[in-house]
């Protein structure tokens, strides 16, 4: 696992767009800072255990197949660029800390408008107005969530 | 019983914040851990990493294994 959060926040806001398996292992790999070595170790027990039950492999493998560290460095590895291909296209990430720099100046720029009408002793409505515009991006605040 | 110095995410979407758990290595996704001994929150600039030294040390001193991404921040820390 890299020390970077980069991967940790792509897969928060795509991983409902990568197969079950790779959102999985990211999730293992960059949330629960599982090795490699453990994560097929997991993913064997869970393997042999649907064997032993007799159900059928869950994904596109053979039946007595096992997965190796360098099988689920290469799962980790593809889901990763298809996070950074995601991410390309659509942004959201960047969009959204774009975003939250603005809202941040502007919640600063309505505070001080709000403190220096009051300070100068503005019509109300002014002071409002201000107060309104703080509240308003904090709301926006909020969807970024 | 092997056990792992590791992080364990908590915080919320988008927001990663992580524990610095010492666990038993067996069951590495059950939640359970012997004890925190820091937190680790990468979206702050610059990252920060608070870890009881002691504690770490300690572990360590008795067979903990740090993973990959632990070791790299203790030695950040000048720890290790």
């Amino acid at each position: 696992m890299a020390v970077s959060p980069e991967f940790t926040v792509l897969l928060d806001v795509y991983g409902s767009l990568l197969t079950r398996k790779e959102r999985d292992m990211l999730d293992y790999y960059y949330n629960d800072d599982l090795s490699l070595r453990e994560i097929s170790d997991n993913e064997n027990i869970a393997r042999r255990e649907r064997r032993e039950a007799g159900q059928p492999p869950e994904g596109n493998y053979p039946e007595n197949d096992t997965i190796t560290r360098q099988g689920v460095r290469d799962t980790i590895k593809r889901a990763e660029a298809k996070l950074l291909a995601m991410e390309e296209k659509m942004g959201l990430v960047r969009r959204s800390r774009e975003m939250r720099a603005i809202i941040a100046d502007i919640r600063k720029n309505a505070e001080k408008a709000a403190v220096r009408a009051y300070q100068v002793r503005a019509p109300k409505e002014i002071i409002t107005a201000a107060s309104d515009i703080d509240t308003l991006a904090e709301q926006l605040e909020e969807y970024l969530k | 019983m092997a056990v792992k110095i590791r992080l364990r995410r908590i915080g919320s979407k988008g927001n990663p914040f992580y524990r610095v758990v010492v666990a038993d290595s067996r069951y590495p996704r059950d939640g359970r851990f012997i004890e925190e001994i820091g937190t680790y929150n990468p979206m702050a600039d610059p990252s920060e990493f608070k870890v009881d030294k002691e504690k770490a040390q300690a572990w360590i001193a008795n067979g903990a294994q740090p993973t990959d991404t632990v070791k790299t921040l203790l030695k950040k820390e000048g720890i290790l």
